[in-house]
């Protein structure tokens, strides 16, 4: 043991270094912390959901967009035909 | 230096962790001037102890869901705190390595009743010579930690804590007669 012993003042010191609102301080930025985390999962799970609906609506517009393009290629495939007297030829 | 029973400290424990905000205060009153003992101990600077129990004390009530044993809440405490200061010490370092010329602020304080400047200083100066594991064992003991509550939070061993404890005292007691010395 060291004497007289010094950790009683070195105690005070350090506690003298602590702002009297420290508990307030650390309540208030946790219970912020808490709230943002929350809100950054509620913006996230916005986020996902717009994405899933614009993933759908790509895909929807994607096949409306083959199924006019059969139709045209169809379409132009039945006037070369008739054109042609392809069809009559057809089995 | 504010004491609790294990059990009064359990309950306080759960009903932070529970969000109950009063006893989130109550529990940093409890404990905040410990661990500013502690973090000075280990960063040996004034000016950050503020900051650097905040941040310990902000994860502490961020990391209670985490806590498996509420009855070793001041060990994890402790443990928490320690590696707290080595990642402050750790920032502080790349920081003094990129502005080298950096000036440290210090915080002028009122003095403390019953208060030797002096003695406080030797510490200090004493503790700095020492590692990090030596001051952080050091500070434990002045606690009032037992052995195997500074086997959690430091995890070794009973027998190495033993021995460390005794070859830390023995450092600091050279370093700190040899202060008078000078």
């Amino acid at each position: 043991m060291i004497e007289p012993d010094p950790w009683p003042h070195f105690r005070r010191r350090a506690a003298a270094h602590l702002r009297g609102d420290l508990a307030d301080r650390v309540v208030r930025r946790h219970r912020l912390v808490r709230v943002s985390s929350r809100e950054a999962w509620r913006c996230l799970g916005l986020a996902a959901l717009t994405a899933a609906a614009c993933a759908l609506v790509v895909v929807a517009v994607g096949e409306r967009l083959v199924t006019a393009e059969n139709a045209r290629n169809f379409a132009a495939w039945i006037d070369v035909a008739s054109q042609t007297n392809l069809v009559a030829r057809l089995p | 230096m504010q004491e609790r029973s294990k059990g009064e400290t359990v309950a306080l424990v759960a009903a932070a962790r529970a969000g109950d905000e009063n006893a989130q205060r109550r529990l940093i009153h409890a404990y905040q001037e410990r661990i500013a003992t502690f973090v000075y101990t280990l960063i040996g600077s004034t000016a950050d102890i503020d900051d650097v129990t905040q941040q310990v004390l902000l994860r502490m009530l961020g990391s209670l869901p985490q806590l498996r044993d509420d009855t070793r809440f001041e060990a994890w405490l402790f443990r928490l705190t320690r590696n707290a200061c080595i990642s402050h010490l750790r920032r502080a370092r790349w920081r003094r390595f990129f502005s080298p010329l950096e000036e440290n602020h210090t915080e002028t304080v009122a003095a403390p009743p019953d208060y030797d400047p002096t003695l406080a200083d030797a510490l200090r100066h004493a503790l700095q010579q020492l590692s990090e594991t030596d001051r952080a064992i050091l500070a434990l003991a002045a606690d009032g930690r037992s052995h195997a509550e500074m086997q959690q939070s430091l995890g070794k061993s009973l027998a190495a804590i033993k021995v460390m404890l005794h070859r830390a005292r023995e450092r600091l007691k050279n370093h700190y007669h040899s202060l008078d010395h000078d």
